[in-house]
Protein backbone atom coordinates (compact mmCIF):
# COMPACT_ATOMS: atom_id res chain seq x y z
CA UNK A 1 0.00 0.00 0.00
CA UNK A 2 1.03 3.53 -0.29
CA UNK A 3 -0.29 4.21 2.64
CA UNK A 4 -3.11 6.71 4.07
CA UNK A 5 -3.73 10.33 2.74
CA UNK A 6 -5.80 13.31 3.12
CA UNK A 7 -9.04 13.99 0.98
CA UNK A 8 -11.08 16.73 1.73
CA UNK A 9 -12.64 15.97 5.47
CA UNK A 10 -11.76 12.10 4.74
CA UNK A 11 -8.95 9.65 5.00
CA UNK A 12 -8.57 7.27 2.21
CA UNK A 13 -6.16 4.49 1.45
CA UNK A 14 -6.04 1.41 -1.02
CA UNK A 15 -5.67 -1.94 0.46
CA UNK A 16 -4.27 -5.21 -1.46
CA UNK A 17 -5.90 -8.19 -1.08
CA UNK A 18 -3.46 -9.50 1.16
CA UNK A 19 -2.89 -6.85 3.18
CA UNK A 20 -6.73 -6.51 4.21
CA UNK A 21 -6.52 -9.71 5.41
CA UNK A 22 -3.50 -9.44 7.16
CA UNK A 23 -5.07 -6.58 9.10
CA UNK A 24 -7.98 -8.31 9.27
CA UNK A 25 -6.19 -11.50 10.53
CA UNK A 26 -4.30 -9.81 13.15
CA UNK A 27 -6.95 -6.71 14.62
CA UNK A 28 -9.60 -9.57 14.70
CA UNK A 29 -6.94 -12.21 16.41
CA UNK A 30 -6.19 -8.64 19.30
CA UNK A 31 -9.54 -7.96 19.68
CA UNK A 32 -10.57 -11.99 20.33
CA UNK A 33 -8.04 -11.69 23.20
CA UNK A 34 -9.19 -9.06 24.76
CA UNK A 35 -12.84 -10.32 24.47
CA UNK A 36 -11.37 -13.57 26.12
CA UNK A 37 -9.88 -11.81 29.05
CA UNK A 38 -13.05 -9.27 29.53
CA UNK A 39 -15.49 -12.59 29.58
CA UNK A 40 -12.77 -14.25 31.42
CA UNK A 41 -12.54 -11.05 34.28
CA UNK A 42 -16.21 -10.91 34.33
CA UNK A 43 -16.02 -7.40 33.61
CA UNK A 44 -19.12 -7.65 31.35
CA UNK A 45 -21.82 -10.63 32.77
CA UNK A 46 -24.16 -9.51 30.68
CA UNK A 47 -22.69 -9.87 27.24
CA UNK A 48 -25.86 -11.16 25.07
CA UNK A 49 -24.01 -11.92 21.84
CA UNK A 50 -20.72 -13.39 20.80
CA UNK A 51 -18.56 -10.73 19.56
CA UNK A 52 -15.88 -13.45 19.30
CA UNK A 53 -17.82 -15.59 16.29
CA UNK A 54 -18.52 -12.57 14.00
CA UNK A 55 -15.27 -11.74 14.29
CA UNK A 56 -14.26 -15.44 13.09
CA UNK A 57 -16.66 -14.61 10.03
CA UNK A 58 -15.28 -11.51 9.45
CA UNK A 59 -11.39 -13.64 9.76
CA UNK A 60 -12.67 -16.75 7.62
CA UNK A 61 -14.76 -14.19 4.91
CA UNK A 62 -14.55 -15.79 1.86
CA UNK A 63 -14.06 -14.01 -1.78
CA UNK A 64 -10.39 -13.14 -0.47
CA UNK A 65 -8.86 -15.46 -2.11
CA UNK A 66 -5.78 -14.70 -4.50
CA UNK A 67 -2.12 -14.61 -3.79
CA UNK A 68 -0.54 -11.36 -2.46
CA UNK A 69 2.69 -10.65 -4.03
CA UNK A 70 3.27 -7.50 -2.75
CA UNK A 71 3.86 -8.88 0.94
CA UNK A 72 4.53 -12.17 0.20
CA UNK A 73 2.76 -13.18 2.88
CA UNK A 74 2.73 -17.30 2.80
CA UNK A 75 -1.26 -17.29 2.62
CA UNK A 76 -2.01 -20.81 3.14
CA UNK A 77 -0.19 -20.72 6.66
CA UNK A 78 -1.82 -17.91 7.19
CA UNK A 79 -5.39 -19.39 6.44
CA UNK A 80 -4.66 -22.55 8.56
CA UNK A 81 -2.63 -21.10 10.96
CA UNK A 82 -4.80 -17.96 11.13
CA UNK A 83 -3.24 -17.50 13.93
CA UNK A 84 0.27 -15.97 12.39
CA UNK A 85 2.27 -19.23 13.35
CA UNK A 86 1.12 -18.53 16.90
CA UNK A 87 1.21 -22.58 17.98
CA UNK A 88 4.75 -22.12 16.55
CA UNK A 89 6.06 -20.15 19.17
CA UNK A 90 4.17 -16.83 19.65
CA UNK A 91 0.66 -16.71 19.01
CA UNK A 92 -2.19 -13.90 19.84
CA UNK A 93 -4.81 -16.45 19.39
CA UNK A 94 -3.29 -19.12 21.28
CA UNK A 95 -1.03 -17.40 24.29
CA UNK A 96 -1.34 -18.97 27.76
CA UNK A 97 -4.15 -17.50 28.23
CA UNK A 98 -4.94 -18.62 31.52
CA UNK A 99 -2.47 -16.63 32.84
CA UNK A 100 -3.26 -13.05 33.95
CA UNK A 101 0.68 -12.50 33.30
CA UNK A 102 0.25 -12.62 29.74
CA UNK A 103 3.30 -10.23 28.58
CA UNK A 104 0.27 -8.72 25.39
CA UNK A 105 -2.63 -8.67 27.91
CA UNK A 106 -0.16 -6.56 30.44
CA UNK A 107 0.47 -4.49 27.72
CA UNK A 108 -2.68 -3.93 26.63
CA UNK A 109 -4.17 -3.03 29.75
CA UNK A 110 -0.57 -1.95 32.01
CA UNK A 111 -0.92 -1.22 35.64
CA UNK A 112 -1.33 2.24 36.28
CA UNK A 113 0.96 2.40 39.29
CA UNK A 114 4.62 1.60 38.82
CA UNK A 115 5.42 -0.22 42.32
CA UNK A 116 1.88 -0.49 44.37
CA UNK A 117 0.00 -3.52 43.14
CA UNK A 118 -3.13 -2.85 45.20
CA UNK A 119 -3.67 0.80 43.68
CA UNK A 120 -2.48 -0.63 40.48
CA UNK A 121 -5.26 -3.21 41.02
CA UNK A 122 -8.19 -0.63 42.63
CA UNK A 123 -7.48 1.23 39.33
CA UNK A 124 -8.17 -2.01 37.13
CA UNK A 125 -11.47 -2.53 38.55
CA UNK A 126 -12.42 0.95 37.75
CA UNK A 127 -11.36 1.15 34.20
CA UNK A 128 -10.64 -1.68 32.95
CA UNK A 129 -14.38 -2.75 31.78
CA UNK A 130 -14.34 0.79 29.70
CA UNK A 131 -10.82 0.26 27.99
CA UNK A 132 -11.97 -3.19 26.70
CA UNK A 133 -15.04 -2.03 25.62
CA UNK A 134 -13.16 0.90 23.76
CA UNK A 135 -10.32 -1.20 22.17
CA UNK A 136 -13.05 -3.68 21.19
CA UNK A 137 -14.84 -1.05 19.63
CA UNK A 138 -11.87 0.56 17.73
CA UNK A 139 -11.21 -2.93 16.25
CA UNK A 140 -14.83 -3.33 14.89
CA UNK A 141 -14.86 -0.08 13.45
CA UNK A 142 -11.53 -1.17 11.62
CA UNK A 143 -13.22 -4.45 10.70
CA UNK A 144 -16.58 -3.28 9.59
CA UNK A 145 -15.13 -1.07 7.42
CA UNK A 146 -12.29 -2.98 5.87
CA UNK A 147 -12.57 -4.24 1.87
CA UNK A 148 -12.45 -7.81 1.92
CA UNK A 149 -10.30 -8.69 -0.80
CA UNK A 150 -8.85 -5.01 -0.73
CA UNK A 151 -9.52 -2.22 -2.31
CA UNK A 152 -10.05 1.71 -1.30
CA UNK A 153 -10.80 2.01 2.22
CA UNK A 154 -12.46 5.92 2.83
CA UNK A 155 -12.83 6.96 6.53
CA UNK A 156 -14.31 9.87 8.05
CA UNK A 157 -12.60 11.66 11.49
CA UNK A 158 -14.42 8.95 13.83
CA UNK A 159 -13.15 6.10 11.96
CA UNK A 160 -9.53 6.93 11.29
CA UNK A 161 -9.12 7.69 14.84
CA UNK A 162 -10.44 3.72 15.65
CA UNK A 163 -8.43 2.77 13.09
CA UNK A 164 -5.32 4.14 14.36
CA UNK A 165 -6.05 3.36 17.84
CA UNK A 166 -7.28 -0.39 16.49
CA UNK A 167 -3.49 -0.67 14.45
CA UNK A 168 -1.40 0.59 17.59
CA UNK A 169 -3.03 -2.12 19.57
CA UNK A 170 -2.01 -4.34 16.96
CA UNK A 171 1.34 -3.54 17.23
CA UNK A 172 1.59 -3.56 20.63
CA UNK A 173 0.48 -6.95 20.90
CA UNK A 174 2.79 -7.90 17.57
CA UNK A 175 5.77 -6.30 19.15
CA UNK A 176 5.46 -7.76 22.52
CA UNK A 177 5.16 -11.20 20.84
CA UNK A 178 8.27 -10.43 19.41
CA UNK A 179 10.37 -8.84 21.52
CA UNK A 180 10.64 -6.14 19.62
CA UNK A 181 13.81 -3.49 21.44
CA UNK A 182 14.36 0.15 21.23
CA UNK A 183 17.50 -0.29 19.28
CA UNK A 184 16.18 -3.16 16.81
CA UNK A 185 16.51 -2.47 13.25
CA UNK A 186 13.77 -4.28 11.57
CA UNK A 187 15.12 -4.62 8.22
CA UNK A 188 17.88 -6.36 9.95
CA UNK A 189 15.93 -8.11 12.18
CA UNK A 190 13.76 -9.53 9.44
CA UNK A 191 16.93 -10.61 7.07
CA UNK A 192 18.26 -12.41 10.32
CA UNK A 193 14.74 -14.14 10.34
CA UNK A 194 14.75 -14.94 6.65
CA UNK A 195 17.95 -16.53 7.02
CA UNK A 196 17.10 -18.70 9.89
CA UNK A 197 14.34 -20.03 8.57
CA UNK A 198 12.85 -18.11 5.25
CA UNK A 199 9.34 -20.20 6.17
CA UNK A 200 9.26 -19.52 9.77
CA UNK A 201 6.37 -17.53 11.80
CA UNK A 202 9.06 -15.18 12.68
CA UNK A 203 9.30 -13.73 9.31
CA UNK A 204 5.49 -13.62 8.60
CA UNK A 205 5.31 -12.03 12.12
CA UNK A 206 8.01 -9.26 11.41
CA UNK A 207 6.48 -8.59 8.18
CA UNK A 208 3.06 -7.79 9.36
CA UNK A 209 4.75 -5.58 12.15
CA UNK A 210 6.75 -3.77 9.40
CA UNK A 211 3.28 -3.91 7.48
CA UNK A 212 1.04 -2.34 10.67
CA UNK A 213 3.79 0.80 11.29
CA UNK A 214 3.75 1.89 7.82
CA UNK A 215 0.07 2.04 7.61
CA UNK A 216 0.17 3.57 11.27
CA UNK A 217 3.34 6.09 10.25
CA UNK A 218 0.78 7.34 7.15
CA UNK A 219 -2.10 7.33 8.87
CA UNK A 220 -1.10 9.84 11.79
CA UNK A 221 0.57 11.69 8.99
CA UNK A 222 -3.32 12.02 7.17
CA UNK A 223 -4.43 13.49 10.12
CA UNK A 224 -2.45 15.74 11.20
CA UNK A 225 -1.05 16.96 7.69
CA UNK B 1 22.00 8.77 52.46
CA UNK B 2 19.99 12.05 54.47
CA UNK B 3 18.20 13.06 51.49
CA UNK B 4 15.69 10.97 49.81
CA UNK B 5 16.96 11.82 46.59
CA UNK B 6 15.49 8.25 44.83
CA UNK B 7 12.97 8.46 42.35
CA UNK B 8 9.34 7.39 43.92
CA UNK B 9 9.32 4.15 41.91
CA UNK B 10 12.62 3.35 43.72
CA UNK B 11 11.17 3.92 47.17
CA UNK B 12 10.99 1.57 49.70
CA UNK B 13 10.24 3.62 52.65
CA UNK B 14 6.43 3.33 52.75
CA UNK B 15 5.60 5.47 56.07
CA UNK B 16 7.29 8.71 54.04
CA UNK B 17 4.71 8.19 51.25
CA UNK B 18 1.89 7.78 53.01
CA UNK B 19 2.40 11.00 54.76
CA UNK B 20 3.60 12.59 51.39
CA UNK B 21 1.88 15.76 50.10
CA UNK B 22 3.62 15.88 47.02
CA UNK B 23 1.45 16.63 44.33
CA UNK B 24 0.30 13.53 41.88
CA UNK B 25 2.00 13.35 38.33
CA UNK B 26 0.90 11.71 35.03
CA UNK B 27 4.06 10.28 33.98
CA UNK B 28 4.55 8.68 29.96
CA UNK B 29 7.00 5.80 30.20
CA UNK B 30 9.08 5.08 26.68
CA UNK B 31 8.29 1.87 24.88
CA UNK B 32 10.04 0.17 22.06
CA UNK B 33 6.77 0.29 19.97
CA UNK B 34 4.52 2.93 20.13
CA UNK B 35 5.66 5.48 16.75
CA UNK B 36 7.20 8.79 17.51
CA UNK B 37 4.73 10.84 15.53
CA UNK B 38 1.78 9.12 17.03
CA UNK B 39 2.84 9.43 21.04
CA UNK B 40 3.30 13.44 19.68
CA UNK B 41 -0.40 12.63 18.60
CA UNK B 42 -1.71 11.58 20.96
CA UNK B 43 -0.60 13.85 23.90
CA UNK B 44 -1.71 16.70 21.45
CA UNK B 45 -4.71 15.31 21.22
CA UNK B 46 -5.39 14.35 24.95
CA UNK B 47 -3.82 17.25 26.43
CA UNK B 48 -3.89 19.89 24.31
CA UNK B 49 -0.24 20.66 23.72
CA UNK B 50 0.90 22.30 21.12
CA UNK B 51 2.52 20.14 18.31
CA UNK B 52 6.39 21.40 19.80
CA UNK B 53 5.36 20.85 23.15
CA UNK B 54 3.98 17.23 22.38
CA UNK B 55 7.04 16.63 20.32
CA UNK B 56 9.33 18.00 23.15
CA UNK B 57 7.56 15.67 25.64
CA UNK B 58 7.49 12.85 23.30
CA UNK B 59 11.85 13.25 23.06
CA UNK B 60 11.73 13.21 26.65
CA UNK B 61 10.37 9.63 26.77
CA UNK B 62 12.23 8.73 23.97
CA UNK B 63 15.72 9.48 25.24
CA UNK B 64 15.48 9.98 29.05
CA UNK B 65 12.98 6.98 29.35
CA UNK B 66 10.10 9.22 30.69
CA UNK B 67 8.06 12.63 31.00
CA UNK B 68 5.52 14.25 33.35
CA UNK B 69 2.64 15.13 31.27
CA UNK B 70 -0.02 16.12 33.46
CA UNK B 71 -0.20 16.82 37.35
CA UNK B 72 -3.30 17.49 39.92
CA UNK B 73 -5.36 15.34 42.06
CA UNK B 74 -4.85 11.42 42.09
CA UNK B 75 -8.63 11.07 40.46
CA UNK B 76 -7.46 13.11 37.34
CA UNK B 77 -4.47 11.78 37.46
CA UNK B 78 -6.06 8.06 37.24
CA UNK B 79 -8.28 9.57 34.43
CA UNK B 80 -5.27 10.78 32.58
CA UNK B 81 -3.84 7.52 32.66
CA UNK B 82 -6.75 5.47 31.99
CA UNK B 83 -7.16 7.78 28.57
CA UNK B 84 -3.33 6.93 27.54
CA UNK B 85 -4.14 3.73 28.23
CA UNK B 86 -6.75 3.56 25.86
CA UNK B 87 -4.60 5.29 23.28
CA UNK B 88 -1.82 2.37 24.02
CA UNK B 89 0.83 4.45 25.55
CA UNK B 90 2.36 3.31 28.84
CA UNK B 91 1.79 5.77 31.39
CA UNK B 92 1.27 5.95 35.28
CA UNK B 93 0.26 7.48 38.48
CA UNK B 94 2.88 9.15 41.05
CA UNK B 95 3.82 11.19 43.38
CA UNK B 96 5.87 14.27 41.69
CA UNK B 97 9.38 13.99 42.41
Amino acid sequence: MNGFRRDGSEIVAVLEDGEAEVFALVVGQVAGLIEDSRTRSGDDPELGSNPGAELDELLYEPGSEGPSNRIEIDRTRVDSGLDLGFGQGFGLADPPSDDPGDPVLSRLFPDGYRDDPEASAELRSMISGDLHTQKLDHANTLLATLPAGGGEVRLDGAQAESWLLALNDARLALGTRLDVTDDMDLLEELDEAVLADPQGPRVLALTVYYLLGHAQETLVEALTG
Amino acid sequence: MATPMVAPAERTDTELVAHDDRPWVTVVWNDPVNLMSYVTYVLQKLFGFSRERATTLMLDVHRKGRATVSSGTREKMEHDVSRLHAHGLWATVMRDS
